[in-house]
Parts: structure tokens; C-alpha cells; sequence
């Protein structure tokens, strides 16, 4: 510095305080939370704000895409970086060298995150869902059996229905055992062959619901052989185990709902189809009465007609039988003639002398032969 | 003995009737037997049409109603 100056410029003023930054310790690698707001993305790097209640700070990332979590507007971060003055306008900024979520912005991220990648390995698709059984008997409830849960699903149940039977699993719903039971419940109640599972717990906070976000919970839900419905916290409430499970209820209350058919709807049902079947098979009889009676007309046309066929057959050999009644040839003046017993056909039969027997149509006559001769 | 077997019994006999060699003797022995087989028959034809009858008369009686 010149000794006869008494000023310094700009870029010594930005040198100066930009290397007073740098060099002080507290503030090189110092772990900082705030929320993060006007991001905009440049050539790869991100320039937004930090801030908490009462004051903000440039913050950038560079290479932002190489980090497993990107910020978005309005999250809560947890960053790791030293703050930087820029010489050239003086203004400082904080370049993170390491960015996570943080409180349950963190815990929400971790859900999207997860919500994610099981979406992707399938575990919501539809194909994979059981269907509601539409009768079922024999359910099971995993839940705590403190609080009001569990008498909510049996209330609404027997208002409906009294034939279905109700068994509870008891597991945590909260706290650091409550993955570890809900799974084991799960578990348990899916060995016993029931005809549909509710999971299910009353309201809480996100953190309260969280062991319904666990990765090995809708794990287990996703491997199970009975139909799970799930009913987890309120109706704007939704969890990993919500999205995993066969059927989703608002609420325990609705998962009643959805279970129990009404057992005086069922009768009525029943009745309906024996009904039914009834007008189904009578029509059916009917049917092959008619179609017995026309072909019983169409036998009885046949027979009546073979009938008449065999009168005209005999009619016809008695018509043909009368003209060759001998009678009838005597009666045209035709006379039989016989020589003793003896029939008589030919000149050779008859000699002179001989005493022939005549019969004609009413008579009866003995004559002599006078004479015998060969037609010619 | 049934009707076919009758009356291929009656066309025997009208052959024979129609057969000039026949004797006046024998035409009516043979024209008695003809006509009694005919009245068989007709006899048989009417039993066969009564039945029928009946048989018509109970396809009609049958009640096609439902309920």
C-alpha cells in the first residue's frame, strides 16, 4: 500500500474482507438450517435464498445435480458450506458442500423418496391388489387396543352385522417399537387365514404416522395372502402403508364400512336370486311343455295318417277281392260245371254219356253230354 | 298276428284269386279266408284308431298352467 494514500480502493476493501471471511474459522464448514426459497437453476448450479424468521443469505450449490437430494422451494435444509464474498460486487453468498432435509421436512422427503421407489418396483399397481371379499366372516384387526380404534370398528360392524367375528392383534401404532409389532402383527394375523385384515390407527401427527411409512412395513403388506385394508389417521392422511395395501379407508370407521355387509341386505339378495331362479325354470318348463304338446300334435298326425294309409291299403284289397268274388262271375251268367267231384277244364275231361253237375247263380242242375267236340 | 303280416296275407290271396288256375272251389274258400282277414283288418286298424283317440284325449287333458 502506498504510505502516501489515504485510502484503500474497492478491490483491496473486497480482497481484504473476502479473505477476513475465508480465514475465520467459525465461520469455514459450519453447519447452518434455513429455508430454502427463489431457486433458480444456472448451467447446472444453484443460486436461491436461505433464511430463517428474520434475515436470509444468497445460497448456492454448484453441480447441483450430482447431490442425491435437490431442495425445493420452501424446504427446510440442513447444509454444511462457509460463506464467500464475491470481490467483483462485494456480495456475499453461502456455498453449500452439502445439502439434506431437515425436521419433518426431512421425514417428508424421506416418505416422497420412498413413496418413489416403490412405486416404481410395482408395489401400488393395481394387478397386484386382492380384491374385498364380499362376505367375509372372519376378520382381523391389527391396531393398539388403547384407544378408541378398535371399539369404533366393532361398533360399526355390529350395527350392520352380527355373524362376523371380530379378533384383535395388539401392536404399538407409535414409538420405536411400533414397526417392529405392526409387522409381526401383520404377520401373525396373515398365517391365521382370516378372510380380510384392517390395519388401522386413529389420527396423529405426520411423525406420529410414521412407522406407517416404513419401507419393511409395506414390505410385509405387499407379501401378504389376505386382502389388507388399510385405515391409518384421518381422511386427508395418506401413508406408504396406504398406498401398498389392498384397499384404503379414511378411517377405521370407513374400513368397518367398507367390510361388514348388512346381513338383512344379503337375505333380501338371496331371496332375489331363489326368485329368480324360480321364473328361470318354470319359463323353462313351459317351454318344454309347449314343445311336447306340438310334437305330441305332430305324433298324432302321423298315426292318424299311418291309420288311414292302412284303411286305404285293405279298403283297396277288398275292393279288389269283391270283383273277383266267383259269385259274381255266376251272376253274369257264368255256370260251374263238375263231373262227379271231379273240377272239369278240358275236352279231354268229358266223353258222351257223361252225367255233369251244373251250378249257376241260383241253381242247381244234373245234364247228360250228348256230344263232345275240340274248339277250334 | 299283426296287420303287415295280415295283409301281405291278403295280397297272397288275391293272386291266387286272380290266377286263372285257380278252381271256382277253391276261389271261394279262398275268397271266404280273404274276406275274413279283411274284416281282421279293419278291425285292427279300428282298434289301433280307437286307441289313438284316447291318447289324443289325454294329450289335450294335459294341463299346461303353471302356478
Amino acid at each position: 500500500m502506498n504510505e502516501n494514500r489515504q485510502y484503500i480502493t474497492i478491490t483491496e476493501l473486497n480482497s481484504r474482507l473476502s479473505s477476513l471471511i475465508s480465514q475465520d474459522k467459525i465461520l469455514n464448514d459450519i453447519p447452518v438450517v434455513g429455508e430454502i426459497s427463489d431457486i433458480k437453476i444456472v448451467r447446472g448450479h444453484m443460486y436461491s435464498t436461505i433464511k430463517d424468521e428474520n434475515s436470509s443469505i444468497p445460497f448456492i450449490v454448484f453441480n447441483i445435480k450430482t447431490y442425491q437430494y435437490i431442495p425445493n422451494e420452501g424446504d427446510k435444509i440442513l447444509t454444511i458450506g462457509s460463506p464467500n464474498l464475491y470481490e467483483k460486487t462485494g456480495k456475499i453468498s453461502f456455498i453449500a458442500q452439502y445439502v439434506e432435509p431437515f425436521g419433518i421436512g426431512k421425514l417428508y422427503i424421506e416418505f416422497e423418496q420412498l413413496k418413489k421407489k416403490l412405486s416404481k418396483n410395482g408395489y401400488f399397481k393395481e394387478i397386484y391388489k386382492k380384491p374385498l371379499p364380499k362376505y367375509p366372516i372372519q376378520i382381523c384387526v391389527v391396531t393398539s387396543k388403547q384407544g378408541a380404534v378398535i371399539n369404533d370398528i366393532v361398533t360399526t360392524i355390529r350395527r350392520k352385522n352380527h355373524l362376523i367375528n371380530i379378533d384383535l392383534i395388539d401392536v404399538a401404532v407409535q414409538g420405536e417399537n411400533a414397526v417392529k409389532e405392526i409387522v409381526n402383527g401383520l404377520k401373525l394375523a396373515d398365517e391365521q387365514g382370516y378372510d380380510v385384515i384392517i390395519l388401522a390407527r386413529g389420527g396423529g401427527s405426520f411423525e406420529d404416522l410414521m412407522p406407517f411409512n416404513a419401507e419393511i412395513v409395506a414390505e410385509t403388506i405387499f407379501n401378504m395372502k389376505t386382502c389388507l385394508v388399510s385405515a391409518i389417521g384421518h381422511e386427508t392422511d395418506f401413508t406408504i402403508a396406504d398406498f401398498v395395501a389392498d384397499k384404503r379407508a379414511s378411517t377405521p370407521t370407513a374400513a368397518a364400512e367398507i367390510i361388514a355387509f348388512s346381513v338383512l341386505d344379503l337375505i333380501t339378495e338371496i331371496n332375489d336370486i331363489l326368485s329368480n331362479i324360480e321364473t328361470k325354470i318354470n319359463l323353462k318348463i313351459l317351454k318344454a311343455q309347449q314343445k311336447i304338446f306340438s310334437r305330441g300334435k305332430d305324433i298324432q298326425y302321423h298315426a292318424d295318417k299311418k291309420i288311414n294309409n292302412c284303411f286305404n291299403l285293405v279298403n283297396n284289397y277288398i275292393g279288389k277281392i269283391n270283383i273277383l268274388n266267383p259269385n259274381n262271375i255266376l251272376q253274369k251268367g257264368y255256370f260251374k260245371i263238375k263231373k262227379g267231384q271231379q273240377e272239369v277244364f278240358s275236352v279231354k275231361d268229358f266223353s258222351v254219356g257223361d252225367e255233369l253237375k251244373i251250378t249257376g247263380y241260383d241253381s242247381e242242375i244234373t245234364a247228360e253230354v250228348i256230344q263232345v267236340k275240340k274248339r277250334k | 298276428m299283426n296287420f303287415e303280416t295280415n295283409l301281405k296275407k291278403l295280397e297272397n290271396l288275391l293272386n291266387k284269386l286272380e290266377n286263372e288256375q285257380t278252381s271256382i272251389d277253391e276261389s271261394l274258400k279262398i275268397y271266404e279266408e280273404a274276406i275274413a282277414l279283411s274284416k281282421k283288418c279293419i278291425e285292427s286298424i279300428n282298434k289301433s284308431k280307437g286307441k289313438l283317440e284316447i291318447l289324443t284325449q289325454e294329450l289335450n287333458k294335459i294341463d299346461f298352467e303353471i302356478n
